[in-house]
């Protein structure tokens, strides 16, 4: 087994870290969590991963890893917010992490990233800016969708047509790699 | 299985907009459908990448930063006035690797193999704090797994305890400012510091105005005063001090030395004070914060049946999905006095699982409609103010400024301000839209209070009260966490106060303003509020803030 230098152990977890958070998110987000969950699960995980980074081996798969951290201190987070409406039960939580593995795992994160990036320039301009208006800031979507006003009911509908579009060109994209 | 279907009440639960039975639907799709799971798992990612690039193309590689951490954005000026004055003082050539001339905050470079995708900044994380109060800016919450970036932290009260990627940890005693430099290195600007440095983290340097400390594999405490001096004392292994001459000095296990002039002297058994153990005071704190809660609520519930309260709310019971403010009062109108919460989140109150509402947006707020005339009232309210963004922050205003509607708000100067007028806003003139400033002036009755807050007093929470009696002199008297406080300006002071008239109003911000585009949304959170149809007494006023207090 090789493990991390001592030396610059603190500088490869940072980076490992910071290079995989995002798709670490993502996979807090798809076990069912609201982004406060999502914040507040990912600080436990980013500490609870500094502490036994010297269990590591850095020559194996890091996502690997982090995923089974990751899924214990979601599934820790969930005993404690049990009694709150609309999470998921745990069994269900197990299963959308074993899909959420599935899907990523056939994957490069940087590959979803970028067929995201072409399919989000292919849309129409007006669809463009409205993703960008809905996702833009820390504003949740249902709060945009109530400054828009009377309209808050179209501009869903709207809003899960073009995503749902999104979602298909991104699976086709990363059908044909 | 109804794609169609299936994607709504996905993105519904992921946007937070999904009703009961629709998640009891959903969630049984999941558990019995492999193929529904695939769904909500893209939709899932699609949604985190979306807002993670904040659902454009191209995001700059600067913004991904703050991924990285909650914290990094703090004043510039204050770090650039630190590295001045180490600049000024210090003599040792190595210290000069932090001199100004490099952007600060490089330390952490990358490593040959595998490049990171963006910067990496951060050198150190929050691990443990009791009773922590930080100083942050633009909102961000900072707390026990925060990821660092250099910069300078400050703790205004409580102990945090903050470890390095290098593998030293250090306990803060605030209020203190230290400003991390990089995973090595730090420099305590004021306050009181022990250092703990495993063999692995030997080399780790603590720097204050004058003279810089290496440890070499030990504890030691370290206290830095306003007069520029600081002491330190080893209490294991040994501590290099170097002072601006580059004379060294070295320390061993129960050594204490002055630091000051530049020059580092060995004392005598000084008396440095205590430098606290975080974990004892985590048990502690974590047992009084409970009990102060616990013993807040029982007072809370007393307070309920109270006959003279208008309505009182006391925010306990929400979680994210509450959309409406119970009105706890036992007796009046009930439940038609409850409030309508308008964007603003749940977030912690006073203590640690007390629910407050946190006001940020410029939506946020919480609607109301009390009926009534009173020609006696008291408004209270615990507030934690975070910043006073606009000329006026609203705590609680009326719609629009009718005759004898009341009007609660904080000064940009940091005053709680009460106003009222007889008239409210006079029938505009010809031409005009509004009546002029100065008409609406002629008849309004303003009373600011004494300033009493500051942004060194951002996050702190305040017991603000105000009582009024039409029928005493001065009417209006106003609390600053229980005790009276005086005026700084106002306006008609002495003039008789209309009977006193609430109706529709929002807490928080102000709907329908006077000038359009006025706007006085409060930055800050809210965790009870009451309104009485009488003026406390001052004594009353204060047992509200002992039997309350954080």
């Amino acid at each position: 087994m090789e493990y991390a230098e001592p030396e610059n152990a603190e500088e490869k977890f940072v980076q490992m870290f910071a290079g995989h958070e995002r798709e670490l998110r993502g996979f807090v987000r798809s076990m069912g969590l609201d982004w406060n969950a999502v914040d507040d699960v990912m600080q436990m995980v980013s500490l609870v991963m500094w502490r036994k980074w010297h269990e590591f081996d850095v020559g194996s798969d890091f996502m690997l890893w982090a995923r089974v951290i990751t899924r214990f201190e979601v599934l820790k987070f969930r005993r404690k917010v049990a009694r709150d409406r609309h999470v998921f039960r745990e069994n269900v939580m197990e299963l959308l992490a074993g899909a959420a593995e599935e899907l990523d795992g056939s994957g490069r994160s940087e590959d979803y990233r970028n067929a995201l990036q072409e399919c989000i320039k292919a849309l129409p301009e007006r669809s463009g800016r409205l993703i960008q208006a809905a996702y833009a800031g820390d504003r949740t979507i249902r709060e945009v969708a109530d400054d828009v006003g009377q309209s808050a009911t179209a501009f869903y509908k709207t809003l899960n047509r073009i995503r749902e579009k999104l979602r298909q060109c991104v699976q086709q994209r990363l059908d044909a790699m | 299985m109804d794609n169609h279907h299936l994607n709504e009440l996905t993105l519904a639960h992921l946007d937070g907009c999904i009703s009961d039975s629709e998640f009891a639907e959903l969630q049984q799709l999941l558990e019995s459908d492999a193929a529904a799971r695939s769904r909500y798992v893209e939709l899932a990612r699609l949604d985190a990448e979306l807002r993670e690039s904040d659902g454009a193309v191209d995001e700059p590689a600067d913004e991904r930063m703050s991924q990285v951490s909650n914290w990094s954005r703090m004043p510039r000026v204050a770090q650039a006035m630190v590295i001045a004055a180490a600049v000024l003082v210090l003599m040792i050539p190595a210290w000069m690797l932090v001199g100004p001339d490099r952007p600060v905050g490089n330390q952490v470079a990358a490593t040959t193999d595998s490049p990171p995708s963006k910067p990496v900044r951060s050198i150190a994380v929050i691990s443990a704090e009791a009773d922590a109060v930080w100083k942050t800016s633009r909102g961000k919450r900072i707390g026990r797994g925060t990821a660092l970036e250099p910069g300078t932290l400050t703790l205004l009260e409580g102990l945090a305890q903050v470890d390095f990627f290098s593998g030293a940890s250090i306990t803060l005693s605030g209020p203190a400012e230290i400003e991390l430099r990089n995973k090595k290195l730090a420099v305590l600007h004021r306050g009181r510091v022990r250092a703990v440095v495993p063999p692995a983290a030997r080399g780790f340097k603590i720097q204050t105005a004058d003279v810089q400390l290496e440890d070499l594999g030990t504890s030691f405490g370290i206290v830095a005063r306003n007069n520029g001096k600081s002491s330190v004392i080893v209490f294991d292994g040994e501590v290099r001090a170097i002072d601006r001459g580059g004379e060294e000095l070295s320390l061993l296990e129960g050594d204490t030395a002055h630091l000051a002039r530049g020059n580092a002297s060995k004392s005598s058994s000084d008396n440095l004070g205590t430098f606290p153990d975080i974990s004892a005071i985590i048990e502690r704190s974590a047992g009084l914060g409970k009990s102060r809660y616990t013993q807040w609520k029982s007072a809370a519930i007393k307070r309920r049946s109270d006959s003279r309260l208008v309505a009182y709310y006391d925010f306990e019971g929400l979680d994210d999905t509450s959309r409406r403010l119970p009105n706890r009062a036992a007796v009046g109108k009930g439940s038609e006095l409850d409030g309508g919460i308008v964007g603003a989140r749940v977030s912690d109150g006073r203590w640690s699982g007390k629910p407050a509402l946190d006001f940020r947006g410029e939506g946020d707020r919480v609607r109301f409609n009390i009926p009534g005339k009173f020609d006696a009232m008291t408004l209270y309210a615990w507030v934690r103010i975070d910043a006073l963004d606009r000329g006026l922050n609203s705590l609680f205003l009326t719609d629009h400024y009718d005759p004898g509607e009341i009007h609660w708000q904080l000064s940009v100067r940091g005053a709680l301000h009460f106003s009222t007028s007889p008239v409210g806003v006079p029938p505009a003139p010809a031409g005009l839209e509004v009546a002029t400033n100065e008409q609406i002036q002629a008849e309004n009755r303003r009373f600011f209070s004494d300033e009493f807050w500051n942004a060194n007093q951002s996050g702190n929470w305040f017991l603000l009260a105000t009582t009024v009696d039409c029928a005493k002199q001065p009417s209006v008297i106003h609390y600053i966490n229980g005790h009276s406080v005086g005026f700084s300006g106002g306006r008609n002071m002495d003039r008789a106060i209309p009977e006193l008239r609430i109706g529709r109003a929002d807490l928080g911000n102000w709907t329908d303003p006077i000038w359009a585009k006025d706007i006085r949304s409060l930055n800050g959170r809210i965790d009870e509020f009451a309104i009485y149809s009488t003026a406390l007494t001052p004594d009353e006023i204060l047992t509200i803030y002992e039997e309350g207090r954080p």
